[in-house]
């Protein structure tokens, strides 16, 4: 076999390349610009069917002296501290259940699956109705505990909890993948656990959680740029309005209203930057220390 | 020689296929959001007229979904200028779509068909033309309008011992009828009487039944926040959070809509006769119709007001018809908009009980429906919104400024100061950048 | 006595579990038992007071309307064929590119992986023109090319997810087959594809449903109505002018069919794990 130029390393990186060929292709022609163009936006004046004219930093100051700005970005950061470590725990504990060694187990998954199937106008509309103060069934059910139940869709301190809890029927995306890491991880390790006495909390701890710990990663980054960019429920919800009195006017709706509703592109993509730059930031936090307890099994 | 005759042979098929192409008829795209299947076949009933009287020109209809979400299809078309011919656009946005010059003005191509523009204008309620026009220049034709009237449950007003047929007149009128009909248990309210802000009970619709101005276009500002009868309008409606209790209403309203409102309420409470009195506007009709139970008794009454306020006060809204910048063809466009607002219009407004935005339709929608015979009376002196590049904005920053004061968190005064200075801030700025231009 | 004791004990947990699985398959149930409930109202029952939960008579002629309401059929194939594709897509180039960020080593992996992932923080909003455009001087607008090509490109969510997988797949077994003289791709096609069915069945899934209800990619690049898929159909049961709120739940229920379809046969696979354990001995 002639060597030549390609020397091991050269092949190793040209073998990578060509596997992740394809998303370089589909980046550079159909990503990139616009992820571009958007920056460049974001330091112009844009009103879409003009053309953008350069005002420098003037969207980035603008933006920050916005009351709207700051109360959809702090609505946000709530929906996102809600969301996140809540829809952790439920589709974990989903997928706990649902690995159970029981016949008709495929039929709880469908079941525990079919809300996420449910088409989000639908989906808005039943959640307003469960959650109706009066004759919703959530309130019946507190009544009955003897609970008088809040004002689940029309009270500032609670409509965006609300959105949190109904998000909750969605978990079963979550469930699915950690059913599927569950399912990965070597029977043996439990037999030599039970062996050596352990109990099942104790094997959930030192075996199942560090064991699935690359899906909690990939859960953990993928709900939190999801979580920040939340828009389809509260927009759904209040017909974009964002009510009771902004109180559930998430960051994008603002940003969509700003892009569309008001035709200022400049300022909109101005706020997606900002958007951008948070994510980003909290998405190198979370790999940085991910060193630390994410385990892929193959690095024993 | 069988050469000669297969050149022959080709000239005279590409003489035919020129033919042909010149024969084709010009298409015209028209997109509209009008989803409703009453609404969608009178429109297309109306294309196919239009297709069969100009053979010329050849209409084709695509329906948009979505009432927010159809604006950012045609941005974003418009930007990549693959926009269509015609476009449905809501009237009230005409300004500021123009002025971001999203919109073709329509003089010239109108002149050109050798339409008399003055007369034309003439055709039109005077409120439909104004939000058409923009810096002097026709940009939108109008079709259909509506407008905001008092609606009232005839069997409540009977039972709290009301005369169900002297719905109230007056603002001290109305507040003490709302009191009579209003049940409460406890904090819960069982039964509402009114509330000021439901329904089509906008900004707008106070601010003009007190007698307030918004905006003074020859100055262009923005004089809400000084005009003290839009502050006493405002001053009213927080009255009635503060009797009732802005909780128990929210209560009582997410009970009873299930939310936003709009298109997203699976019930009425109206319907089901748990709210006395409503402002709504002439499209609540068809609805009652269609789903209100069986012996449902109501009326309609035009606007109360305050004894310094407008008698016979409304707002008209409604959809106009424009020429998106880069249309292939907005020649034929203006042609197919003329048709359809002169001739289309009428049968339009008769088959979905809207109302037409021409004079002439208005008489024919109420031979044709009676109930309506209210809003025509209205028509001829109903308000339209400030016809303004920032439109859409100075919409939500009332509603902002207005849920400051019913959610107690600003005085009236700073509430409509605050959104002012915002607003005008934005029209001065979108101005200024006119006169660079 | 101890293992009986044990037995016993095994049974009781499997008992409680099965307890909650109910409970919570209840709870789980409800919005779409809401959606079937609704979608069988009278019209005047949708306005009743309390709502009922069980419509009496049922009916049926709400799944006529709703079907007659638009193309409901047209738009349903629409909707597959655009699916279709994209699973397609989503399965071909997706675990590919996930192997190439998870089990070979190069410059600048990581550098791009991160690229990758930041790539799905700005919201389409301000994307989506410039992209638009993109799609225009293609000349693929009126197609279902922008909305199913790209998927062949790669989606940064799904190969983020194979990524994960991937990685917990032992390195001595790709470099035992190295050794052997395996190429990469034999590597890929005969190990990793296939250990990896179950998170490939998920992807799919996942991108069948996210395809299925994609809204705001047919309403700006598809302006023939023939080619509607039924993501812009459902909307337009909303109205101004009074929602006909049982149809639209009909139409919405037929409409969620094709994917309980694809999740039941999905499932099969699903619960069986990568079947490492025999490998690793």
């Amino acid at each position: 076999m002639k060597k030549g130029w390609l020397t091991k390393r050269r092949k190793d990186n040209l073998v990578g390349i060509l596997f992740a060929l394809p998303w370089f292709i589909g980046f550079a022609v159909f990503t990139a610009y616009p992820i571009i163009a958007s920056l460049f936006f974001s330091f112009t004046e844009y009103h879409v069917t003009l053309p953008p004219k350069w005002v420098g930093l003037e969207n980035y100051i603008k933006i920050f002296k916005d009351y709207l700005f700051t109360k959809s970005f702090y609505n946000t950061l709530w929906y996102a501290a809600g969301l996140v470590p809540i829809g952790l725990v439920v589709g974990l504990v989903l997928a706990l259940l649902l690995v159970q060694p029981l016949k008709e187990r495929s039929f709880y998954r469908g079941m525990i699956y079919l809300p996420s199937l449910v088409p989000y106008y639908a989906f808005a509309a039943i959640v307003l109705w469960f959650f109706n103060p009066y004759f919703g069934i959530v309130n019946g059910l507190l009544s009955y505990l003897g609970i008088n139940g809040p004002n689940w869709t029309s009270s500032e301190k609670w409509i965006k909890f609300t959105i949190v809890l109904a998000a909750q029927w969605g978990a079963g995306t979550t469930a699915l993948i950690y059913m599927a890491a569950i399912n990965d991880i070597p029977k043996e390790l439990y037999e030599a656990a039970m062996i050596d006495g352990a109990n099942r909390w104790q094997m959930f701890w030192k075996i199942t959680f560090p064991l699935i710990s690359p899906a909690t990663l990939y859960y953990l980054i993928i709900a939190t740029i999801g979580a920040f960019q939340i828009f389809d429920m509260p927009q759904i919800m209040t017909n974009g309005t964002g009510n009771p009195a902004n109180s559930s006017l998430s960051y994008v709706m603002y940003l969509y209203r700003q892009a569309f509703r008001y035709t200022n592109m400049g300022l909109a993509s101005a706020m997606a930057w900002i958007l951008f730059l948070i994510s980003l930031g909290l998405v190198i936090l979370i790999f940085k220390t991910s060193a630390r307890w994410v385990f892929y099994g193959t690095e024993r | 020689m069988r050469l000669y005759g297969k050149v022959f042979l080709v000239i005279l098929l590409l003489g035919l296929l020129s033919i042909l192409v010149a024969a084709k008829p010009v298409e015209v795209v028209f997109w509209h959001c009008m989803s409703n299947p009453v609404d969608r076949k009178s429109i297309e009933g109306a294309v196919a007229n239009f297709n069969a009287t100009h053979p010329n020109i050849h209409v084709k209809v695509v329906l948009v979904p979505g009432s927010e979400t159809d604006i950012t299809k045609l941005m974003t078309a418009v930007a990549a200028g693959t926009g269509p011919d015609v476009y449905y656009l809501d009237r009230f946005t005409v300004a500021q779509r123009a002025h971001y010059g999203v919109l073709e003005p329509l003089d010239g191509y109108l002149t050109q068909l050798g339409v008399d523009i003055k007369a034309l204008k003439a055709k039109f309620f005077p409120f439909a033309v104004k939000e058409a026009t923009y810096n002097g220049k026709l940009y939108a034709l109008p079709w259909d309008t509506d407008a905001r009237v008092l609606y009232y449950n005839k069997k409540l007003f009977k039972k709290a011992g009301l005369d169900p047929n002297k719905p109230p007149r007056t603002i001290a009128e109305l507040d003490e009828y709302a009191e009579k009909l209003t049940i409460k248990k406890g904090n819960r309210i069982i039964q509402m009487g009114f509330i000021p802000w439901r329904g089509q009970g906008w900004h707008y619709t106070w601010g003009w039944a007190f007698g307030g101005k918004f905006y003074d276009p020859t100055l262009k500002k923005f004089t809400f926040a000084d005009d003290p009868k839009i502050l006493a309008a405002l001053k009213w409606e927080k009255t009635y959070a503060d009797k009732y209790g802005i909780k128990n209403i929210d209560a009582f309203l997410s009970a009873y809509t299930a939310g936003g409102g709009g298109g997203a309420a699976p019930i009425d409470p109206f319907l089901i006769g748990k709210e006395a009195m409503r402002i709504d506007g002439n499209w609540f009709l068809s609805q009652i119709k269609q789903f209100a139970p069986k012996g449902f008794e109501w009326g309609m009454a035009p606007i109360p007001y305050p004894p310094y306020g407008e008698h016979n006060s409304t707002w008209a809204g409604g959809w106009s018809l424009v020429i998106p910048k880069g249309a292939k063809h907005p020649k034929e466009a203006a042609e197919f908009m003329y048709y359809m607002a002169t001739k289309g219009e009428v049968k339009y407004a008769i088959d979905t009980a809207h109302f037409s935005a021409l004079i002439e339709g208005t008489k024919k929608v109420v031979e044709a429906n009676p109930d309506e015979k209210l809003f025509a009376k209205l028509f001829p002196t109903a308000h339209c919104r400030p016809v303004v590049p920032v439109g859409a904005l100075l919409w939500d920053k009332l509603t902002d400024a207005w849920n400051y004061v019913l959610y107690g968190k600003k005085t009236p005064e700073q509430a409509l100061r605050d959104a002012q200075n915002e607003v005008q801030a934005a029209l001065d700025k979108a101005l200024a950048e006119e006169k660079s231009k | 006595m101890r293992y009986r004791s044990k037995r016993l004990h095994k049974t009781l947990y499997l008992q409680t579990m099965r307890a909650l699985l109910i409970f919570v398959t209840i709870l789980y149930m409800l919005p779409f038992l809401w959606m079937l409930s609704t979608s069988l109202k009278a019209d005047q029952d949708l306005y009743l007071f309390p709502p009922k939960f069980i419509p009496i008579p049922p009916v049926f002629q709400n799944y006529k309307n709703a079907t007659e309401y638009f193309p409901f059929f047209r738009y349903f194939g629409n909707s597959l064929i655009i699916t279709f594709g994209t699973v397609v897509g989503t399965l071909l180039s997706c675990p590919l590119v996930a192997y190439s960020f998870s089990k070979l080593r190069w410059r600048g992996r990581d550098f791009f992986f991160y690229i990758m992932i930041g790539s799905i923080m700005l919201p389409f909003a301000v994307t989506m023109i410039p992209q638009f455009i993109i799609f225009k001087k293609l000349g693929w607008v009126n197609t279902f090319l922008p909305l199913i090509v790209p998927s062949f490109f790669g989606t940064p969510l799904y190969i983020f997810l194979l990524r994960q997988f991937f990685q917990t797949i032992p390195d001595e077994l790709l470099d035992a087959a190295r050794v052997d003289g395996a190429s990469e791709i034999q590597i890929y096609s005969r190990i990793m594809l296939p250990l990896s069915k179950p998170v490939l069945l998920l992807i799919m899934l996942f991108q069948f449903l996210a395809s299925w209800n994609n809204y705001l990619g047919p309403l700006i690049y598809l302006t023939d109505e023939k080619k509607y898929p039924l993501s812009l159909g459902l909307p337009q049961f909303l109205n101004r002018y009074g929602t006909h709120w049982n149809w639209m739940m009909a139409a919405g229920t037929i409409s969620i069919i094709p994917t309980l379809i694809f999740f039941f046969f999905a499932q099969k696979y699903l619960i069986e794990g990568i079947k490492l354990s025999g490998i690793k001995g």
